[in-house]
């Protein structure tokens, strides 16, 4: 595509006077959107070594553009349906790839290509029907033309290059007439109406271009009409040369009405030898009787006669005077001049054409019909680029098993000719975010280089959750969204087998929904992602819950995670540190709980075991000794055994011992940010020491109660 | 090519530097007015300010997004030569509802560009949060994040001096973003009039000066590493005083036997494209010595197409395309422009 340019609005200065905005220190940056590749533009300074305030005048202002033009909703919907058939080509591609690879060479794989050309061209047939009834609301657009054009184009790909299995070999006119009448319809409908609603029409100067142009694109029924009507003409000679004209036209062998092309052949030699004899009946019409008042009927009858004669100058001169194109010498020739054109005959016949009839450069659909006629499928692609890369992508991408384009990789930029132009239009499609799930298609048949920018692509799909509306009414709804859109992604991962990004958009998603302090979610996506150290910030944000917000909103939080601890312990994979961590906060939640419904006994035989097993970490056994107190000082009985009081008591010199070592910073962190007021290590080590005489006093009601020392081991 | 919205500044001065996040919704932008700004994008309300918070005592050099998977993560830098890094704050509270989580106070000088590591998934990368600073006192330094739950530990994790040159030069950074090992731990780096180069990173041996990556006499003002993509070789691009953007293809170590053990550790590089666009004003080239510079490269998030602006007043977007004649070899060529005179 050719370079484009655009001229933000409002303008910052006035048409070349950008060079002012420099002189006074400024210039411009652009940031590219990871979203879209679109571009935001604002104005700053042209250095930084002089940052001081500027004295620019006009408003600040952050521009937003995109490099390409963003797809119309007649062009998604194009877009979207033609997909369908490319995936189920990329389908039929990879499985019979997996059977056999030459199976795509025999007449049964050649046959589905074509099946799958010819879905193509019905399919954006349809598109083409959408866009016209959207021509009654006047929005006939760009959009709208391309789609026309790719009709055109792939369905003289089809003609071209993927012929019925079979017919291969056969002669390629009928099909190529067929083609351009279609799509490039002469004479038009409007000029037959005019023409047929005349008494004389053979007066009317359009008549005999008219005529010979029926018969040059093989319109027998047009053609048979008006050559009727010159039997009222005044000249007998002409009548009577048209009666003659008439059964040879009707009667002119075409290539369908035959089974075998031998038939064809020899009908056509019989019926050339009418032809001949027409000619030997016109040449003996005297000169003075060849014209009538209004044209020179002989020499146009002359014209048409020679067409059917085959004479090739006579069909690329007519066709010069009628203002028909290289195409029409060529579908002429095909039909006329040599019909049994083979398709691998018809690029010298090309070149020939185009010698004197050349397409218009300017014009790129000429330039691909040009290049497909002339045989030369990767020019054809080149020039579809340039003028529509879904063009170019689809045509790329069939080229391939049908052996019109190279599938090797090029070694510099390691892409094949048919990725490149893939890439291309993912590219384009990536500049419509809604239109994710299509690019990555696209993206993951393109090898390495496609599957890791489809990654990137996939990695960058929001979640649409922002941490901050944790807080807000709508934030549950919002965590649903992330689930289906978790779910829509990792489906997608597994299908085209992209593990590291489904890893890396649950690690998003954890640290998304931990900020939302969904932390049983949260951790199920990390435990997905196998990111332990992400699984063990989660616990530490969920212990975190107790420091802040005490024990009931930490039981609460807690309860969340509890039924992903077997999960965590039954993954062979996962870090013991992690685990055990885990299951100290599960088990210390619950404490919280039994103690909440009063449950004092086994809260404090469990409190007792998570620092026996040494499951609780260090940074918070004096938590839990803190903790104790309550039970320790439970009137109504004793909750602990002599022993347990013992272990309290071992952890409670340990803390000491070491915190006089220097090593407070591993025991006592957590009781030091859940002091109010403040307060660091000594602070801490004070309150201790209620946890001592607690212990203390325990352990004498023991001693009173059960009767000596005996017990205490 | 059209122009899809506009939004008025909020900003009370210039905005020296404007950053996407990761999923290109917010952009955030920094000034001189010392000021940050998040503009989030919805389908439904287009465009509108999200927070704004005064971030440093000094006008602001660079702000940058952090990867989402350690949270709403933002760093600034200024030219007080301080950086910061802010997290969203879960409860509505100061700074635009940004709490401030650390300050690196180690650069002398001005720091002009911070970028956070990326994250490539399947390297040690992925779970390490580090940033890059380069400052005009010619130090490349990288932080690291040691506590990830609460973002405000960090530890200074390599400090290199870079050779200086002049005192009126570039100061520029960008990380590798290969997704193999060598994403995240290799980084290119160009200071003033030094030649760029692409520092190896190695927990043992600190940052060295791999290969210079360039040949050019002019100061560099910016560089960007593009996301390789699944390509076998690197690319980078420069901009510089000149008005010249180039574009260097840089091979990793060669794995050959036969390669002497020196030469197969060495970064290789070649010139892939030169474009002066940039310098040329009007139809001329810029004779003063402010105009017709690179201010910025940047990469897309494919390492496909590259946008380059200056001082001719243009946005300008490359990309490279197989070379006519069938005989593959790529060419690197302008594919569009954006320009803010009026018509």
């Amino acid at each position: 595509m050719g370079v484009q340019h655009i001229d933000l609005v409002p303008p910052l200065v006035e048409a070349g006077k950008f060079q002012d905005l420099v002189q006074s220190g400024h210039t411009i940056l652009a940031s590219l959107s990871p979203r879209n590749n679109s571009l935001a533009v604002n104005v700053a300074p042209l250095e930084l070594s002089s940052l001081k305030p500027s004295d620019v005048e006009q408003d600040e202002a952050v521009y937003f553009a995109t490099h390409v033009d963003i797809p119309s909703s007649e062009r998604r919907l194009f877009i979207a349906d033609t997909l369908v058939v490319f995936s189920m080509f990329k389908n039929m591609l990879k499985s019979a790839k997996e059977r056999d690879p030459s199976w795509l060479q025999t007449r049964d794989g050649l046959e589905v290509i074509r099946k799958f050309g010819v879905d193509y061209v019905n399919f954006i047939k349809e598109c083409w029907i959408h866009a016209n009834l959207c021509l009654v609301r006047n929005l006939y657009n760009s959009a709208q033309n391309i789609i026309a054009v790719s009709i055109r184009v792939f369905s003289l790909f089809v003609v071209l290059f993927v012929p019925e299995p079979g017919y291969e070999d056969a002669p390629v006119g009928e099909e190529l007439m067929e083609w351009l009448n279609i799509h490039f319809i002469e004479p038009s409908t409007e000029e037959g109406d005019q023409l047929s609603s005349l008494e004389s029409p053979w007066e009317d100067d359009n008549f005999w271009p008219y005529l010979t142009r029926s018969i040059l694109r093989g319109l027998s029924k047009a053609s048979l009409f008006f050559l009727n009507t010159l039997l009222q003409h005044p000249s007998e000679d002409l009548q009577d040369l048209v009666k003659t004209l008439i059964p040879v036209v009707e009667s002119q062998p075409r290539l369908p009405q035959f089974s075998a092309e031998r038939d064809f052949a020899y009908a056509s030699r019989k019926w050339k030898d009418k032809v001949k004899a027409l000619r030997v009946e016109m040449d003996r019409i005297p000169e003075g009787s060849r014209f009538d008042d209004f044209y020179d009927w002989w020499e146009a009858l002359s014209d048409i006669v020679s067409i059917l004669e085959g004479r090739g100058e006579v069909v690329q001169r007519v066709c010069e005077e009628l203002g028909a194109d290289w195409k029409e010498v060529c579908a002429a020739w095909g039909i006329f001049v040599d019909s049994r054109l083979r398709r691998q005959d018809l690029p010298d016949v090309v070149a020939d054409v185009l010698e004197t009839l050349p397409p218009d450069p300017t014009n790129l659909e000429e330039m691909i019909h040009s290049s497909l006629f002339a045989g030369h499928p990767e020019e054809a692609l080149k020039y579809a680029s340039d003028l529509d890369l879904w063009l170019s992508a689809h045509l790329a991408d069939i080229m391939v098993p049908l052996g019109l384009l190279d599938p090797e990789s090029d070694s510099e930029s390691g892409l094949s000719k048919r990725d490149e132009h893939v890439l291309a239009y993912a590219e384009y499609l990536h500049s419509d975010a809604t239109l994710w799930r299509i690019t990555i298609v696209y993206l993951y048949t393109c090898g390495t280089i496609g599957e890791e920018q489809g990654d990137q692509v996939l990695m960058r799909m929001p979640l649409r959750l922002s941490t901050a509306t944790a807080d807000t009414d709508s934030g549950d709804q919002r965590l649903d969204a992330v689930d289906e859109t978790m779910k829509e992604i990792s489906s997608i991962c597994r299908e085209y087998s992209r593990e590291l990004v489904r890893r890396t958009v649950c690690r998003i998603a954890s640290s998304t929904l931990k900020r939302s302090k969904k932390y049983g979610l949260a951790m199920s996506h990390s435990i997905s992602a196998e990111d332990w150290p992400g699984l063990g910030r989660i616990i530490d944000a969920v212990l975190d819950e107790y420091i802040q917000n005490g024990p009931v909103i930490f039981a609460s939080h807690a309860s969340t995670i509890a039924p992903l601890m077997e999960q965590v312990h039954a993954n062979t994979k996962t870090e013991a540190i992690f685990a055990h961590r885990l299951m100290f906060a599960v088990k210390y939640s619950q404490i919280h709980k039994m103690r909440l419904e009063q449950d004092y006994s086994t809260a404090a035989s469990d409190l007792v075991l998570l620092l026996r097993d040494e499951i609780a970490p260090k940074s918070w056994w004096a938590i839990l000794l803190c903790d104790s107190v309550e039970y320790l000082q439970y009137a109504p009985k004793t909750l602990l055994s002599p022993g347990d009081a013992i272990e309290l008591l071992r952890k409670l010199e340990e803390i000491c011992m070491r915190s006089s070592q220097g090593s407070g910073e591993d025991y006592l962190p957590v009781l030091v940010r859940t002091m109010k007021g403040g307060g660091g290590e000594k602070e801490a080590l004070e309150r201790l020491k209620t946890v001592r005489l607690a212990i203390a006093r325990y352990i004498a009601r023991c001693t009173t109660t059960l009767g000596g020392m005996r017990h205490f081991g | 090519m059209p122009q899809t919205n506009l939004i008025a500044s909020a900003h009370s001065d210039l905005i020296t530097c404007a950053s996407y996040d990761w999923y290109g919704l917010r952009l955030a932008t920094c000034g001189l007015d010392q000021r940050v700004y998040t503009n989030g994008s919805s389908s439904n309300s287009g465009i509108k300010l999200a927070s704004t918070w005064k971030a440093h005592d000094a006008p602001l050099t660079h702000v940058c997004w952090a990867h989402p998977q350690f949270g709403q993560v933002i760093a600034t830098a200024g030219i007080d030569g301080l950086v910061k890094i802010w997290e969203r704050s879960t409860s509505q509270s100061t700074n635009g509802g940004w709490d401030e989580k650390a300050i690196f106070l180690d650069a002398a000088g001005s720091v002009r560009q911070i970028e956070f590591a990326p994250c490539s998934s399947g390297s040690a990368s992925s779970s390490w949060l580090r940033l890059a600073s380069v400052s005009t006192d010619g130090w490349l330094r990288v932080y690291e994040c040691l506590d990830l739950g609460r973002m405000g530990d960090w530890a200074l994790k390599e400090a290199v001096v870079l050779e200086l040159n002049s005192t009126h030069g570039g100061w520029a950074l960008s990380w590798c973003k290969d997704s193999s090992a060598e994403g995240g731990q290799l980084i290119a780096v160009v200071a003033s009039a030094a030649e760029g180069g692409s520092g190896n990173k190695s927990g043992s041996g600190g940052v060295k000066n791999e290969t210079p990556s360039t040949t050019t006499s002019t100061t560099i003002t910016t560089v960007s590493w593009a996301p390789s993509c699944g390509r076998s070789y690197h690319l980078i691009a420069t901009g510089g005083r000149d008005g010249h953007v180039r574009i260097y293809k840089v091979f990793g170590p060669s794995w050959d036997e036969g390669e002497p053990e020196e030469e197969k550790n060495r970064y290789s590089s070649t010139l892939v494209a030169d474009f002066d666009d940039h310098a040329t004003i009007g139809g001329q080239k810029s004779s003063t010595t402010i105009g017709g510079q690179v201010s910025k490269v940047e990469w897309n998030v494919t390492g496909t197409i590259l946008a380059s602006t200056g001082s001719d007043g243009r946005v300008r977007l490359w990309k490279a395309a197989t070379g006519a004649g069938g005989g593959g070899g790529r060419v690197w060529r302008g594919v569009g422009s954006v320009g803010v005179e009026a018509k």
